[in-house]
């Protein structure tokens, strides 16, 4: 078995009693046009494959993953700091999948 | 940012006469053209490029709503046009239902952050039942203009 060290160290997890995951972790908007409709479809339509809850939030700001609309309150341009959190039985891999591609994909974007 | 500052009031449609997607966005970008927010010369090319940015993927984000925007270069100062459908238009909605109110906007292509911010705005109202619910009713462009007028202080 193979030990993910690298992913477990960036990502904070708590099991609570309920036995409901918690996974929480901060990224930065990369991509020059910032979060705007296309991203914030990518976005939503990715949270939407998991069933945990996802909640960004940006300063005293937070947001349901799920919903474009919503993501697009959020008029989060390039450099902007946010963070994501998910709860439910696949809360890890839903903040992971989410942050490599605010982060690292940078929505296919410049 | 408020509605009724990035709205040209006299571009806005009660009724649109279009039944479909294509047809709607015509009617709104010529409406911005006769109200002297775009030049005539632009609009065929404006035109062309929102309809080419729906084929990628749908802003019928759902609820009876759709906001068609691109940045295009012939756009020099930040606008928006609202229009209403009383029968619903199919805008390969996210949610597969009609479109009743369409907000159309158009930003200088150099300017994400302004971009962002009327976008923040638009959807701050078009995500509140009420609104959506006022508007849809609103028959005449002065109930419309009227509820852009006074959309920060519509309750929730």
């Amino acid at each position: 078995m193979q030990f993910e060290s690298n992913s477990l160290a960036e990502t904070k997890m708590n099991v609570d009693e309920s036995n409901n995951n918690l996974a929480v972790k901060d990224v930065r908007i990369e991509n020059k046009m910032g979060l705007h409709a296309r991203p914030a479809m990518q976005l939503a339509e990715l949270a939407n494959k998991f069933d945990s809850d996802i909640t960004i939030r940006k300063d005293n700001q937070s947001v349901n993953a799920k919903s474009i609309m919503e993501v697009l309150l959020l008029a989060a341009t390039q450099g902007t700091n946010l963070q994501i959190e998910a709860k439910g039985s696949d809360a890890k891999d839903a903040v992971e999948a989410l942050s490599k591609l605010i982060e690292k994909d940078k929505f296919g974007e410049e | 940012m408020k509605l009724s500052d990035i709205v040209d009031k006299k571009a806005t449609i009660a009724d649109l006469q279009a039944k479909d997607r294509d047809g709607a966005i015509k009617e709104i970008v010529n409406k911005l053209v006769e109200a002297g927010s775009i030049k005539a010369e632009d609009a065929e090319d404006i035109i062309k490029a929102i309809i080419k940015r729906e084929k990628q993927g749908s802003t019928g984000f759902g609820k009876g709503v759709a906001v068609p925007h691109i940045k295009h270069p012939a756009t020099d100062k930040l606008v928006a046009a609202v229009a209403r459908s009383s029968a619903g238009i199919d805008f390969a909605a996210l949610d597969r239902g009609p479109v009743y109110i369409i907000i159309l906007l158009l930003s200088p292509a150099d300017n994400a952050e302004q971009h962002l911010q009327a976008m923040e705005t638009i959807f701050r109202h078009l995500q509140r039942d009420t609104f959506r619910k006022f508007l849809r009713q609103a028959g005449t462009v002065e109930q419309i203009n009227e509820l852009i007028d006074e959309a920060e202080e519509i309750p929730d």
